[in-house]
Order: C-alpha cells, then structure tokens, then sequence
C-alpha cells in the first residue's frame, strides 16, 4: 500500500481527491460500458464516495484500481436494479457496419448478434479482459471469483460467440 | 485434445503456466483445427477491442469536489443521546407512577399518608386535610402532642383494647400477621368507654399504633358472579345450608329472587358474608355450577379508618377535658361556654362514631350478588356474557387510559427538561447546515 492510499485512509482529503485524479477517467468508461453515458457520472462519483468511507478497510492485498473497479462493478449493479436497466452491449462497442474499404477481421452483424445470445456473466468476463484489458487475476479480483472461473468463463464466451457467428473451423 | 482446447484462450492472453503454453503450443503446431480456432480467437479478441466504446469523461469535477470538501458535522448522534437521556430521565419518573397506576400499592407512600392524616387530625391542627369536619380548631389543648401516648412514653396500655380490636380486624381479613387473638371481631373500632378507660385524656393513636395497623390493609370488598346451574332452587337451597353454617360469623342472606320464564329460572341473591369468608363463598358458588361471568371489587380504606378512628379519639378526649373542665368551673358565663362546646364536640363525636360504625361493618362483611341461572335445555348460558365482557373491556380501556394520561402529563411536566434538550439539538442541526 503507497503512502497516498495510507493517507486517504487516514481521512486525508486530498489524497483521496488524488487519487480520484488518477482513476476517474478509467472508472467512468468502466461504468459508461456498462450503464451508458448517462449514469455513467453518478456511478462513478457514488463509487469513489463509497471508496472514500470503505478505504479504511482496503487491505493492500490487490491493486487499488481493482479495488476501485470492485466498488464501481457492485455501484453499477446497485443503480442498473434501481432502474431497472440491463447491460446493453451498445454502451460497451460500437458495432457498425465497417466503413466502405475497411478491412474487418469478423463479421460484425454476426459479432453484435452473437454478443446479443451471452449471458450476463460472460458478457461481464468479456468486458473486463477484453475491453478494460484486466488480466484474469485482475478481473477475478473485480467479480469475487476464482481465476479459474475467470478463464473458464471466457472459453465458454469464446465458444458460443464462435457458435452464433456461425464459424465453422474445417479441418 | 479437449483439454487442449479449453486453454486455448488462455494461451493466447499468456495466462498459463510455462509448462503447460510449452504442451499447448506444441499441439497447436501439430493440429491445423486448433490453429484456426487460435486465429478465430485472436481475430475476435482484436474486434472486441478495437470496437470498444471509449466515451469521453463527464463529471469529474464534481466528484472531486465532493470527495475534497469537508463534511458537514453529524449532530445525529449528540442529539439521539440528548433525546434518550431526556426519555430515560422522564421514564426514570414515570415507571413509579405506572406502577402505581396499575395497581401496586407503595407501603411507604401509604404509611407517609397516614401519618400525615393523624397530623391533620389532631385538635392543633389549622388546616384539616378531612373536608368533611376538622378538628376542634377552637380547642387550645394541644392533646395529641401533650399525650404521653403520642410522644411514646408507655401509652401502650390504655390503647391496648383498641390495638386487640385492630388486631382482631386484621385477624378476620385472614392476615397472616401471628398478633394476639381477637376477643370481640364484631367489636366497633371506637366504644363509648373508650376514652374514660383511657385515663387523663391519652386518646389518639400513638404512631406505632398507625404502623401496625398499616400492616394489614381495611378492604371493602363486593362481587358479582353469576352461575349457571341445573336447578336454582336446588342451588338456593344448598346456598341457605351454607350461610346458615356461618351464622355465627355474621354470614346472611340479605334478599333472594326467583324469576321464572318460559325457558328460563334465574335466582338473584344478596349475601352477607365475613369478610374473612369472601374467597371462601366465591369458590363455594363457582362449584355450584359453571361461572357464567364473576367480577369483584376491593377498595382500600387503611386510611380512612386510621383517619377516622383519630379523629374520633381526639373528640372523644376532647369532650372528657371539656366536661372535666366544667365540672371545675364556677364562672356560670363560663359554664354557659363549655355547655355549647361539649354539644358541639359530642355531635363531632357520634358523626365520626357512626362513621367509623359504617366502615367497620364494610370491612368487616363484604357483599356478594349471585344469580343463579336455570335454562330449561340445561344449556347454562347466561344472558349476561355480554355485559360481562363489555365490563372487562371498558376497565382495561379505563387502565389504558389511565396509563397514557399519566404518561402526558410527565412529558408535560417536564417539558423543561426535554424541550431545551430538543431545542438544542435542532439548533446544532441548522447551523450545521
């Protein structure tokens, strides 16, 4: 644990303002990718108040970013019940049709209607390695699941997002 | 081969162990299905990123302006204190009063009472707490305070008969107090000869005397119960068997009434029972049949009958002094004065004698109304249930009443130790704020 962290949990005002300085911006895409950009200000700023009365128990054992992605993931939860709202795969990628003369390594039709057919918990384990690029310790960390989970759940995700895209591996 | 393809992903993110990328990418090189599946893979994983939403960053600002600006101070916790200590400091006062309000009678608070009835009544008293007649405030005699009696110098004698009556009463109510046995029960607190066997004057109780007879308490005691029986005139006539059987004590049937109806008989009767057989009669009647409904009531009156039988004392002594007085006199205007004020002082007195008659026979009999009900089907239900219930259903609203009254006027009451307390509070709040 850094000294900014021991101060802002401490009570220390401006370590916590610092530390905000340094996450905000990762913190609210996070919470954009899976809320919209509507709520995306309020679930980030309820999150790092929540970090700010919670960071006395923060223990050092992960890193403060996962820690802070942890608070953001059950945030976005909270407010996504609250409004009764599901994650919508359009806040997280922006899946046009690919411009004339762009190269496009999948079909995007077939990818938005795949990702359309994944359950919440893969669409999660989705975002958190491929879009936020966590490692499977990092994203474990975030869910509050084994690593091995982790890397299970993104083989099933691969698996079915290759079975609704219609790929067929030949030999 | 399966096992193979499940770590898969996780060779191309770099998340297996050496060994084991070392074993995957060795099967990869030998299977042309798994090195599609690995591009497939790699392709998808590059999509997903490349297309990712990076939205731009709103609201930070705010955040950390909220995050930096100190919090305004939380006076909840001061203020849940100063309310709960005012609660505790108003239910610190109130329990007693609730208490006493359901019933528990404070044996202190009854002996201050009593104490200070005797003091009241005493012929120097100015201020006569009975509304009903005073003391002979013209009286300059000072009795009480001057009977050796009353200061307890060895009065004990002369008060003796009265005491063995106290006892006596006390006995009757089935006290468990081991005193001398009564010799007259139907004796009257107060006998015309009291006051002359009492020599030189040593009327009035003596404050131990007060005390032992706050011991026991005088009730007043009546009931009503009604029974439901095969046959009421079976039921009078066992009652009579039975009254008569106690005679002796006192025990009478005051009045009987039978009614009979079409589909129903119903026997009313008065009785007059010791009180010390009051328990006694009621069980008796329940086993006659089966209780249809049975209220009883009980009024303490210790104190009436201390303040009473003081007062009696006192006039007692103080006609003795007045007619001893006159008996000495030669001035005849003189004498014309104490004539009236022996009339007036014996008129105090038979008012308190009969007084003190009255109460005497309360305490010492109490009163039970019974009716016997008869149904022609042998269905013994009584018409009164209702009654009964709607009885039982007003005294507990009466209680509960009581109860929260008694609690309004506390919170009224003390109103300046809360409501400062309160005020307080709100006061920190707004400037908080």
């Amino acid at each position: 644990m850094d000294d900014r962290t021991r101060r802002a949990a401490r009570g220390d005002r401006e370590a916590m303002g610092d530390i905000a300085v340094e996450h905000y911006a990762a913190i609210y895409r996070f919470c954009a990718r899976r809320l919209g950009p509507e709520l995306a200000a309020d679930a980030a700023q309820e999150t790092f108040l929540t970090a700010q009365k919670a960071i006395k128990r923060f223990d050092g054992t992960s890193a403060l970013s996962t820690w802070l992605f942890g608070i953001a993931l059950n945030t976005c939860r909270n407010l996504a019940r609250k409004r009764r709202i599901e994650m919508n795969i359009e806040n997280a990628w922006n899946i046009a049709a690919p411009s004339p003369g762009e190269s496009t390594l999948v079909d995007r039709e077939a990818l938005r209607g795949a990702l359309k057919k994944l359950t919440q918990e893969h669409l999660e384990v989705v975002i958190l390695h491929e879009v936020e690029g966590m490692t499977y310790e990092e994203a474990a960390g975030v869910l509050g699941v084994p690593v091995g989970t982790v890397k299970s759940r993104l083989h099933h995700a691969f698996v079915t997002l290759r079975r609704f895209m219609g790929v067929e591996i030949q030999a | 081969m399966n096992n193979i393809r499940e770590d898969l992903k996780a060779f191309i993110d770099g998340e297996l162990t050496e060994a084991r990328a070392q074993e995957v990418e060795t099967a990869i090189a030998s299977d042309p299905v798994l090195q599609q599946e690995v591009l497939f893979m790699r392709s998808l994983g590059t999509e997903l990123n490349k297309l990712k939403n990076d939205p731009e960053v709103a609201g930070a600002q705010a955040t950390l302006d909220k995050l930096r600006k100190k919090p305004k101070a939380d006076f909840r916790v001061p203020v849940f204190a100063a309310s709960a200590m005012g609660i505790a400091l108003i239910g610190l006062f109130v329990s007693p009063m609730l208490m006493n309000s359901m019933g528990s009678a404070d044996t202190a608070e009854l002996a201050a009472t009593a104490k200070k009835s005797v003091a009241s009544a005493s012929p120097m008293s100015s201020a006569p707490t009975n509304e009903r007649v005073g003391g002979p405030a013209e009286t300059d005699g000072g009795l009480m305070e001057q009977s050796p009696e009353f200061r307890g110098g060895g009065g004990g004698k002369a008060l003796s008969g009265l005491e063995q009556e106290m006892y006596a009463k006390r006995g009757a109510a089935g006290s468990v107090d081991k005193q001398p046995n009564p010799t007259d029960v139907k004796g009257r607190w107060y006998k015309e000869g009291d006051a002359s066997k009492s020599s030189g004057g040593n009327a009035g109780l003596t404050r131990g005397d007060v005390e032992r007879l706050l011991q026991g308490s005088m009730m007043i005691r009546d009931a009503d119960i009604s029974v439901g029986v095969k046959s009421a005139r079976e039921a009078k006539e066992q009652l009579r068997t039975t009254i008569d059987s106690w005679k002796g004590d006192g025990a009478k049937i005051l009045t009987t009434n039978l009614n009979s109806t079409e589909n129903e008989t119903k026997l009313v009767a008065e009785l007059r029972v010791p009180e010390s057989r009051f328990e006694e009669t009621l069980d008796m009647l329940a086993k006659m049949g089966n209780v249809i409904s049975e209220h009883s009531a009980s009024e303490d009156v210790t104190n009436q009958v201390v303040d009473t039988t003081v007062r009696a004392r006192s006039w007692a002594t103080e006609l003795l002094r007045l007619k001893k007085e006159l008996a000495n006199s030669t001035d005849r205007a003189e004498k014309v004065q104490l004539k009236s004020k022996i009339y007036q002082a014996q008129l105090e007195l038979d008012s308190w004698n009969m007084q003190k008659e009255v109460l005497d026979k309360q305490t010492l009999f109490s009163r039970i109304h019974v009716t016997f009900v008869q149904s022609e089907d042998g269905n013994l239900v009584s018409d009164s249930w209702s009654e009964g219930s709607l009885g039982s259903a007003t005294s507990g609203l009466k209680t509960v009443g009581r109860i929260v009254g008694s609690f309004l006027i506390y919170v009224l009451v003390y109103i300046p130790v809360w409501l400062p307390l309160v005020l307080f509070g709100i006061w920190m709040k707004k400037r908080s704020a």
